[in-house]
């Protein structure tokens, strides 16, 4: 398969800072490389790795003696986008250690060109998208079965067109297996993934609901290599774990075909009890990732890094973890030339961080606890060798996670000031429209809205802007027709009139 | 005109300062809260997966469920990290006789 290309670089070729980061413990599993070393950047890419390296002029030196120094984290399940992500992407992102990140599912076909407008190329963490089947993408969790059964509208030419066209960002298909639907949507999820020639990227655990029978068993069973499990450990129905207490037969055989296992901690779907089970049955997975969402910022993830220190909790060594969120999942995202390694010619990206030493205490989603003795901080992120400071308040204060904390009902928010003329005439447009539009469903505004984009002419980021600086005093990014139909008719007519007649 | 029904439901001075209790009135589940002389009413089942907001924490201006950590405005009862869920806040008074809901209006 060919090498995909960075996802919404920035123009690499005109970064010259020259860095060279001394003296840290050098950790990089692509290689074999573990030692105290530097690595010399230059121009965003890796110079050199090695010892006592010169300083050419003109290079700013950083003393990292007494920090590990990794190729940069990817975390392969985070939410970046739609109804349940953060109004900062890289809040999760660069400022929390983490370099690469796949968005799981904020995007659906519906959705896919607000997701490229809003997000591709507009934050300095690179974000791949795992493209939900459900074609609206994921809005919020009252929706996972409307999203299932939005199946039905399901528009495979344009799923074909968009990845195409974008097979640099996407890289997979994802959908969830809720049981209660049957083998129906795992099965057609798995067909289109073969169309596209695309992985499926396959939830586990019915989040919503407490089925008779689990399908997981036989959702396996489609699963071919390349293909992922996501939640591997989730205490939810429809888990790993059989009704003998015995993890499922089909989850070994999966693993033997190929098929990746992955973390994905969430709001939900992690549980030491089923992790130990699972681990010691034999599946180990092979990326480690977050899924950092808006209900778990706050706890019991926080972050990738802390999910990485559980893990270590459960037994694994600092290699075991760094292996699965650096060349792993580079590997595995067919981005292995670029990122996950430090070799000469490779993106700066870079993960500083410490290990603390001490009783760490862990929680799961579902009651559950661990102690650890080890707790992984990151001190500071390269990306294309900018140096990045950690800050885990961009991620936690409220206004970033609770998009309920920022809505503007009393008042225009005063973001909507900066909104130019054609973008209030595109508001006065919209108003028009959805005062003529009967029904206020999310599928009649995602249609309405986009429909007035192609009349008014206006450029698609610009008007979902417009419409979400006129509701939001911080900008989250839900797909727009849908972030409508869960507001009052009159509220939102009146609303853009507001706006729209402020010329 | 529709009359506000008021219930009142203890006597203030019987709760605990910084507690959590359910009660169940006019046939509805509610969960009430108490900080100080300031009570948040809401319902008590969570609407995700019936996690006991009752049992829930009260964390600023959201009550927390303890299931999944899905938080609620006490204000407004919309979901702050869970867009469309909502449960509903009642209003409350507190007077010499002790706290009251606001369950309904009739007329």
């Amino acid at each position: 398969m060919k090498a995909r290309s960075p996802a919404g670089s920035p123009d690499v070729q005109a970064m010259s800072g020259k860095l060279i980061l001394k003296g840290g413990h050098v950790i990089d599993a692509a290689q074999g490389f573990d030692s105290v070393a530097d690595v010399h950047i230059d121009g965003g890419k890796i110079l050199a790795i090695g010892n006592d390296l010169d300083s050419p002029p003109g290079t700013e030196v950083l003393d990292l003696r007494g920090k590990f120094v990794t190729p940069g984290f990817i975390d392969i399940h985070v939410h970046a986008y739609g109804g349940i992500a953060f109004a900062d992407p890289d809040s999760i992102g660069v400022n929390l250690g983490t370099t690469t990140m796949c968005d799981a599912g904020g995007a659906g076909a519906y959705s896919w060109d607000e997701f490229k407008s809003l997000i591709v190329g507009q934050t300095k963490t690179e974000i791949y998208l795992w493209l939900l089947l459900g074609a609206a993408g994921i809005y919020g969790f009252q929706d996972a079965w409307r999203t299932v059964r939005s199946l039905i509208d399901i528009p495979i030419n344009r799923l074909l067109d968009i990845v195409e066209a974008n097979r640099d960002v996407i890289v997979g298909l994802k959908t969830a297996g809720f049981a209660a639907l049957g083998l129906g949507p795992v099965k057609i999820a798995k067909g289109v993934a073969n169309v596209l020639g695309l992985p499926l990227y396959l939830h586990i655990g019915d989040i919503l609901d407490s089925p008779i029978e689990t399908q997981t068993a036989k959702m396996l069973d489609l699963l071919e290599v390349g293909d992922y499990v996501t939640h591997s450990f989730t205490p939810c129905p429809g888990n790993l774990i059989g009704k003998d207490g015995r993890i499922l037969p089909e989850a070994l055989a999966a693993r033997d075909r190929g098929v990746w296992f992955d973390t994905a901690f969430g709001g939900f779907n992690f549980s030491f009890d089923v992790a130990e089970r699972v681990l010691n049955e034999g599946i180990v997975p092979t990326t480690i990732s977050s899924d950092l969402q808006q209900i778990n910022i706050t706890g019991p993830v926080f972050s990738l890094t802390h999910v990485m220190s559980a893990m270590m909790a459960l037994g694994m060594s600092l290699h075991d973890v760094l292996r699965r969120v650096t060349i792993n999942p580079a590997r595995q995202l067919n981005l292995a030339d670029r990122i996950g390694g430090l070799s000469p010619g490779m993106q700066g990206d870079i993960s500083v961080f410490e290990v603390e030493t001490g009783k760490f205490t862990f929680n799961d989603c579902a009651g559950g606890a661990r102690q650890g003795d080890h707790l992984i901080t990151p001190i500071l992120t390269l990306k294309y060798g900018e140096v990045i400071p950690y800050n885990r308040e961009l991620a936690e204060t409220e206004s970033n996670w609770s998009m309920e904390s920022v809505m503007c009902y009393d008042a225009v928010p005063s973001g909507a000031g900066f909104l130019d003329q054609r973008q209030r005439a595109f508001l006065k447009d919209l108003a028009g429209k959805c005062r003529k539009t009967e029904a206020w469903d999310g599928v009649t505004l995602h249609e309405t809205f986009h429909d007035v984009v192609g009349h008014n002419g206006i450029e698609l980021g610009r008007a979902a802007a417009a419409v979400l600086d006129s509701f939001m005093a911080r900008r989250f990014t839900p797909p727009v027709g849908f972030f409508l139909s869960y507001q009052d008719r009159d509220f939102v007519i009146a609303r853009l009139e507001e706006v729209a007649g402020t010329l | 005109m529709s009359e506000p029904i008021w219930i009142r439901v203890f006597e203030a001075a019987d709760s605990q300062p910084n507690h959590a209790f359910a009660m169940r009135v006019q046939e509805k589940d509610i969960a009430i809260f108490r900080t100080g002389e300031t009570f948040v009413v809401m319902d008590r089942w969570c609407p995700h997966l019936n996690g006991d907001l009752a049992a829930g924490c009260l964390m600023g201006r959201a009550v927390k469920c303890p299931l999944h950590g899905f938080m609620f405005s006490v204000e407004t009862g919309r979901g702050l990290n869970c867009p469309g869920f909502n449960v509903k806040v009642y209003d409350v008074r507190v007077d010499e006789y002790g706290l009251s809901i606001l369950m309904a209006t009739q007329g």
